[in-house]
């Protein structure tokens, strides 16, 4: 059984749930290196394996948020498990079958029990998040405030733009600001085909 | 995506649509795989952005994974080489001192200045005036002739014209002198007319505090006045505003 954590499941968990800073640093001195060695050694870069990771770590915490989540492994090697996931939807979709079906077994030894289609969602929001935050602060202000349905005259209020007419302009290329960057994500562009 | 279905779909996702528009709308949905496909991708960044604790999960595990990544090149400089390391880094000190500024002032000025658009500047009522929509209220705000022609010709981007004609308005007539300064100083700086653009932001006397702010530290720079445009800057950073992230920027590279 994989253990690189110093706690017992429940102790994650909380933490993660509650945001708690020392458990995510504990998180991140002792259960994410291996998980970037083990992911290292399938071709993938170092920037890639920490994405994976931190990507691996949100859909943890999502699930906890939805009570989705029951443990019974540990909970480094649950986590290792839903990287392990991540990484095969991430970059092996399309090649490497043989491979890939060799590999998904070992992962069902970890009971990672995430439904591909709720994976995939999860994917694709997490990746919208990181190109949403790679925005300008008031282009991620105006579309937050939009998407939580305040009116173009309130948006303007709170932003102190001079009119409605340029709030209404700077949210439409905001908007199209996102589109673009995700439509060239090497990712989305294969899974969300915008 | 054309802009009318866009917005058909934002109605839809932030249930504004009335009960038969909605159905109306979901038959379409039903009967064509290309709005379907819009629609989902909509909704996904819907609540790919609207997920607020998620978001904040992330910007939390991402500090601290700059953190961590942080410490761990402090541990390695630690280890073997930090006497290498200490020796090396006195050279490049020495070097970085003798050696001039990265960037002279007015590099970083031509960096930073972005000029805006007119419409960020001025009150919502008076474009209702401008645009015939006016009623009593925007009535106060009517504005004075000569600096409607300033404004025209300022959204032409006719800068040097606008400067001109801005200058023409008798300043006591105007019903918002703190806007009329504002977009003065605008004109001067897209003039290069730095010094006329302080004195300008320096006299708007209410709101824009934050854009003023960040005009100035600009102005400052261009002038080369150095301690000036610190001293904006630093009340930016610490202060929640839309310029506070170019201001840290911007503060960063200057030396």
């Amino acid at each position: 059984m994989t253990t690189w954590g110093q706690h017992d499941n429940q102790t994650y968990l909380d933490g993660i749930r509650q945001q708690d800073d020392a458990i995510l640093e504990e998180i991140y001195a002792n259960i994410q290196p291996p998980i970037i060695t083990y992911l290292l050694k399938k071709n993938v870069s170092q920037e890639e394996a920490e994405d994976i990771f931190q990507d691996g770590l949100i859909t943890v915490y999502n699930q906890i948020l939805s009570n989705q989540l029951n443990l019974s492994s540990t909970f480094s090697a649950y986590l290792l498990g839903v990287c392990k996931r991540l990484h095969l939807k991430l970059y092996h979709k399309n090649k490497l079958k043989e491979r890939v079906t060799n590999e998904a077994s070992e992962v069902y030894e970890d009971d990672v029990m995430l439904p591909d289609e709720i994976l995939e969602e999860m994917v694709i929001k997490n990746r919208i998040q990181k190109l949403f935050l790679q925005l300008d602060k008031s282009c991620q202000q105006v579309m937050d405030l939009f998407w939580q349905g305040k009116e173009h005259k309130e948006i303007q209020k709170i932003m102190g733009f001079g009119s409605e007419g340029y709030t209404r302009k700077k949210k439409h290329k905001c908007q199209k600001k996102l589109e673009a960057i995700i439509k060239n994500d090497p990712i989305l562009k294969d899974i969300y085909k915008p | 995506m054309e802009r009318s279905i866009r917005e058909k779909i934002e109605q839809y996702l932030l249930n504004r649509m009335s009960e038969k528009e909605k159905n109306d709308f979901e038959k379409q949905i039903h009967s064509n795989e290309n709005l379907a496909r819009q629609v989902r991708q909509q909704k996904l960044i819907k609540e790919a952005i609207t997920d607020q604790e998620v978001l904040a999960f992330r910007k939390k595990i991402n500090a601290i994974k700059e953190k961590s990544s942080g410490q761990k090149k402090v541990i390695r400089l630690n280890r073997v080489w930090t006497m290498a390391a200490a020796v090396l880094l006195l050279i490049l000190a020495g070097f970085w001192f003798l050696k001039p500024t990265q960037y002279t002032h007015q590099e970083l000025y031509a960096a930073f200045y972005q000029s805006p658009e007119p419409e960020e500047v001025l009150p919502a009522s008076f474009y209702a005036e401008r645009d015939g929509a006016g009623n009593n209220e925007t009535t106060t705000y009517k504005m004075n002739e000569e600096w409607k022609v300033a404004r025209d010709l300022f959204d032409e981007k006719r800068y040097g014209e606008a400067l001109q004609q801005m200058k023409e308005v008798v300043v006591d007539s105007v019903n918002f002198p703190s806007e009329y300064y504002f977009e003065l100083g605008l004109l001067n700086m897209q003039n290069q007319q730095f010094y006329e653009a302080i004195d300008a932001f320096g006299q708007v006397e209410r709101g824009q505090s934050n854009a003023k702010r960040w005009y100035m530290a600009l102005c400052y720079l261009a002038v080369e006045d150095v301690e000036n445009c610190l001293l904006q800057l630093e009340t930016l950073v610490n202060n929640d505003n839309p310029w506070q992230e170019q201001a840290k920027a911007l503060l960063k590279k200057l030396p």
